[in-house]
């Protein structure tokens, strides 16, 4: 009997902890996040948008790049 | 789509050199795989020597594999992904580069010490006592370069990849060191502070959470990174991974016991092991599904994108492996299966259906990046390695589960006055044919990872370091 006891507190509190990580997330705060993949490359976030419909925060690459110390292949 | 300037660049480099040990240690390690099935076909093969017996090639062949091979794509992925979803450069160049290099050493430890003979005889674990401790420093190392990158984020959410990469990292520092706790009595000599049942119950709590969060929890941090990267579309569903995430987590570290069934373990230990086995399936198909959902509307690409058809074949052999784990973890059937080639052939359905394949799949898709080229040298070239690393695989497993049923049930087979019907050599003549072709798969196999080599040979010498470094600036 206890190890039903035990199994079943198990369960629920799985189900309680996933449930309070999710409960404080909006739909935007969901969308926002699973987006991130394609935050940092806005070519490929346009793509996205276009496909998808949703909205990325992407960040654009630096116009004035700093150049590379070497060019030779550095492993 | 609304833009901010951010301001520093990516460090590739480590990523880089990561990879490319990938593709080496890959290409070893599978190697070594070829030349032990060989020996399974033609004992001659072990060369009448001590160190290339069987016996001390196969622990080799196991430790390139799963900590030179996936271990270098592991750190490789979750640099390269930790970095771009977080979008801040990799804490520390020179701690990075330190983990490279310590990472690089713990496998030459093992590529030396093992044919030697210095073993603990664990399995997945056979690093002696000074090398293990080596291994402690760079992985924590690794976890401050991990964790501190992740604390430093320019975004508001941690993405989900990266939390498997962490429980990945922290998961499998606590099971190495616990496992390895023993008394040295020399530079390669020690012996473990754990004994008999208790040893045994240590040992397989930490073997199969090498596969669960060595070669799972770190992959499927790739899988949420890359399939969608590939397929250009979002996760599925995120609250599927997050609920993914913990289950999995939760669940995984008590499967161990199904290792040891029918053994000196307690029987309610094996019952546990039994029973959260069987749970597992559901978290594990469900990440498996959040995977394969992802290419909903872009199912089509499959056509044209060897790369995508990489990580979708992985994700249907996660799904076969982790439905065939559970099964086989059923104390019925693991009667059966238990001690016979059956469970060589879950394991390699696992280690190349899954792991190996979306290695490739994230490989392909990151090295003409991090070299700044356009895409992989040839196209064409990957789709071949897709279909040689498909028919290797399928026709590993399937030789194997004919030998394990067969060896199975021959062993199990008694006559009317309780002997045994056939003894162990003939059932080890009956699976000679299923040696034969399983080497046969094991060189499709390493074939398609020569032609990667190649391609990846090709693509990094025209690399143009001064793009790569164009696209990664950030900041």
């Amino acid at each position: 009997m206890i190890e039903i006891a035990l199994n079943s507190a198990a369960v629920i509190s799985l189900y309680c902890a996933i449930s309070w990580c999710l409960k404080h997330k909006t739909a935007t705060d969901i969308d926002e996040a699973s987006l991130i993949p394609f935050a940092d490359d806005p070519e490929v976030a346009r793509r996205v948008e276009q496909a998808t419909g949703k909205t990325i925060n992407a960040v654009q690459m630096s116009e004035q790049s700093r150049e590379p110390d070497r060019y030779t292949l550095e492993l | 789509m609304s833009t901010a300037l951010n301001g520093q660049a990516y460090n590739y480099k480590v990523v880089r050199q990561f990879a490319i040990m990938t593709v080496v240690w890959g290409v070893v390690g599978m190697a070594m795989g070829v030349w032990i099935a060989s020996q399974l076909v033609w004992p001659q093969m072990n060369l009448d020597l001590p160190w290339t017996t069987f016996g001390r090639l196969r622990p080799l062949h196991t430790s390139l594999v799963i900590f030179g091979f996936a271990g270098s794509a592991q750190f490789a992925a979750s640099y390269y992904a930790v970095q771009r979803t977080c979008q801040v450069r990799l804490f520390s160049d020179k701690l990075a580069a330190f983990t490279f290099w310590g990472w690089q050493s713990v496998i030459v430890i093992m590529l030396v010490t093992l044919p030697l003979g210095y073993t603990t005889t664990k399995e997945y674990a056979e690093i002696e006592f000074t090398g293990a401790v080596w291994l402690t420093v760079v992985w924590v190392a690794y976890a401050i370069v991990f964790f501190t990158t992740v604390v430093q984020r320019k975004t508001r959410h941690i993405y989900v990849g990266n939390w498997f990469f962490g429980a990945f990292i922290l998961v499998i520092a606590m099971l190495h060191v616990v496992n390895h706790l023993a008394i040295p009595v020399d530079w390669f000599k020690s012996y473990p502070v754990y004994a008999g049942a208790t040893d045994a119950m240590v040992q397989w709590w930490y073997g199969h959470n090498a596969v669960g969060f060595f070669l799972t929890t770190g992959f499927l941090g790739m899988m949420y990174y890359f399939v969608p990267k590939q397929v250009g579309r979002p996760i599925y569903s995120y609250r599927l991974s997050i609920v993914h995430f913990w289950a999995l987590i939760t669940l995984y570290i008590w499967a161990g016991p199904h290792h040891l069934h029918y053994t000196a373990l307690p029987d309610w230990a094996q019952s546990l092991g039994m029973a959260m086995s069987i749970i597992l399936l559901a978290p594990s198909w469900g990440g498996m599904i959040n995977g394969m959902m992802t290419l909903s509307g872009a199912w089509h690409k499959l056509r044209t994108d060897p790369i995508l058809r990489f990580l979708v074949l992985s994700l249907a052999f996660y799904g076969m492996s982790t439905f065939e784990g559970p099964m086989m973890a059923i104390k019925t059937v693991n009667a059966l299966s238990h001690y016979t080639d059956w469970t060589i052939g879950h394991v390699h359905a696992g280690a190349l259906g899954w792991v190996a394949m979306i290695t490739f799949g994230a490989l392909y898709h990151m090295i003409p990046k991090i070299f700044g080229r356009e895409q992989m040298y040839s196209i064409g070239l990957i789709n071949l390695h897709f279909w040689l690393a498909t028919i290797g695989t399928v026709l590993y497993i399937a030789s194997m589960w004919v030998n394990g049923i067969t060896q199975g049930l021959m062993w199990r087979a008694i006559n009317d006055d309780g002997t045994l019907t056939y003894s162990f050599v003939e059932s080890l003549s009956a699976s000679h044919p299923g040696y034969v072709v399983r080497l046969v798969g094991g060189l499709f196999f390493l074939s398609g990872m020569l032609l990667m080599c190649w391609n990846l040979w090709r693509t990094v010498r025209v690399a143009d370091l001064k793009q790569a470094e164009l696209t990664a600036q950030i900041a």
